[in-house]
């Protein structure tokens, strides 16, 4: 079953398209990856999706709604939610008052207590999120967009600046909250780390789609290997 | 000697109060939503001729206050949504213009009301308590309590409650607590409540010592600025620090210097601070955001 659908999405700034024409669809319960080299435009991509920047052309499914994309404070409340590139973790507040944001809105308390368990936020829930160490602190960040019961999570180059131990456990952190039933776009620029978690590829190039499949099938793919593959496979 | 120099303290303790007051509801409107609120000196004006019109009715002085508090919430909720609210994401200089433009409306309409001819509300404490060191009235005691009272129920409201969370979040970050689903329209009229009843109640009470007229908001507004710059622009604790101790200078110059340079005393000291620490006592450097 589908739960986000882009139809022919785009977006001009001036005279610039920097994404044209994108149509894909993530199933529920997918983690679906993102690939493309810089500015390619997955970043804008997944700020028409979350709402944050309002697309020029073409529009979005969810969840058998049409009519989207939606501002960001309707999009998280239908269940579209997404981390940045650069945390936007409360930092003068405590992890434990960060953790309790999302249930000031929220019909159902966030799942408070799991979130500091997978996360191992126990030992820093009373320090500001400011003193935390960057790998704690982009960790804090998918918490707190994880503690929004989100029905799609949007990543954002989640691994970036993490050591491969760390890498590792955000790899299974995100196969656990799949695992329980949350839907993943993934936008990563680490491609070994980005294939091995991805059910299904797409990869972007100068703003326009250039392949959707299976991780397999991307490896494969002529095209790919030529725009982006065969440059990044040397440090994948 | 050492009499006069307690006796001062006393009493710049007691105007600082005030300055505190006002101070405190500006930089929490500031400090969350980045409105440099011109207009806050009349929610205290209005506060004052609210309790004048409701005393001279023949209401008790804090059921009076009360009831003016809650007016004036209710004007500070309609000057958001007229004047501040329509310019979301314009530029800081709207704002102040739109600020200086609601705060001059409102001056002009209590002068169309109450004319400009200044009154007194009755005073609802009278008397002194004596020391051996110094003397301080009743109303000074009820000025320094409303504002230790004010303190705890602010804090109290930003740290004990989800409302208060979500204060502080968009003070923190704005965008990042939109994303988390907190509703503005509820951080704003939060915001803009609290800022609006601090600045009646210390309406109400200066009122009740010193007399009240239309333009009784322009000077305690401006003070109020600089009790933000000194107290850093955003901080609660700089507000009431900052505005004791600008009470305390105003009062040691008034009264070991000249009655004449107490204005001067205070913006001197607003010029300094600006050139030595920008970011005041209690604030921290900020870049634009």
């Amino acid at each position: 079953m589908s739960l986000l659908s882009l139809h022919n999405l785009g977006v001009r700034f001036g005279g610039l398209r920097a994404v044209s024409d994108v149509s894909l669809t993530v199933e529920q319960g997918q983690i679906f990856g993102l690939l493309g080299p810089n500015g390619a435009g997955k970043t804008t991509l997944v700020n028409m999706i979350s709402g944050l920047i309002a697309p020029t052309e073409g529009s979005i499914t969810f969840a058998d709604e049409a009519g989207g994309p939606w501002p960001i404070d309707q999009a998280v409340r239908r269940g579209i939610v997404r981390t940045f590139q650069q945390t936007r973790a409360f930092l003068g507040l405590t992890v434990r008052e960060n953790l309790r944001i999302a249930g000031i809105a929220a019909a159902s308390a966030p799942p408070t207590d799991e979130l500091i368990a997978a996360f191992h936020l126990e030992p820093v829930l009373d320090r500001p999120a400011g003193d935390l160490n960057y790998a704690t602190l982009r960790h804090l960040g998918i918490a707190l967009a994880l503690s929004l019961r989100p029905r799609l999570l949007l990543l954002d180059e989640p691994a970036v600046g993490l050591t491969g131990a760390e890498v590792d456990r955000l790899a299974q952190l995100i196969r656990d909250w799949n695992g329980r039933g949350v839907t993943v776009l993934l936008i990563e620029h680490n491609v070994r780390f980005l294939m091995a978690l991805s059910h299904r590829v797409a990869v972007l190039d100068r703003g326009r789609l250039l392949f959707q499949g299976t991780p397999a099938e991307c490896r494969a793919n002529p095209q790919v290997i030529d725009v982006y593959l065969g440059r990044s496979a040397e440090h994948a | 000697m050492l009499d006069l120099f307690l006796q001062q303290t006393v009493n710049g303790l007691a105007l600082g109060s005030t300055y505190a007051l006002v101070a405190l509801g500006l930089t929490l409107i500031f400090g969350v939503l980045l409105i440099p609120n011109f207009a806050h000196g009349e929610f205290y004006m209005v506060g004052a001729f609210l309790t004048y019109a409701l005393v001279m009715a023949g209401l008790n002085f804090w059921l009076a206050m009360a009831l003016g508090a809650l007016a004036v919430i209710a004007l500070g909720c309609l000057i958001d949504l007229v004047a501040f609210r329509p310019l979301r994401g314009a530029p800081p200089l709207s704002l102040m213009i739109s600020a200086l433009a609601a705060s001059i409306i409102l001056q002009q309409t209590a002068t169309l009301i109450w004319t400009s001819e200044a009154r007194t509300i009755p005073t609802p404490v009278t008397g002194v308590l004596r020391t051996p060191f110094f003397i301080v009235t009743w109303m000074q005691v009820v000025v320094m309590a409303s504002l230790i009272l004010s303190v705890a129920a602010i804090w109290a409201i930003l740290n004990r409650t989800r409302l208060g969370l979500a204060i502080r979040a968009t003070a923190q970050n704005h965008d990042a607590a939109l994303l988390m689903g907190i509703s503005m329209v509820q951080v704003r009229l939060a915001t803009f409540a609290i800022g609006a009843a601090l600045g009646a109640i210390a309406g109400a009470l200066l009122g009740a010592t010193f007399p009240i007229y239309p333009t009784m908001g322009v000077n305690p507004v401006l003070k109020a600025f600089v009790v933000l710059v000194l107290g850093g622009i955003g901080s609660l604790r700089g507000a009431v620090l900052g505005g004791l101790f600008l009470g305390l200078v105003e009062v040691m110059v008034a009264g070991y210097l000249s009655t004449e340079l107490q204005d001067i005393g205070a913006f001197t000291l607003l010029v300094l601070v600006l050139l030595i620490r920008p970011q005041g006592f209690f604030g921290t450097a900020q870049v634009e955001r």
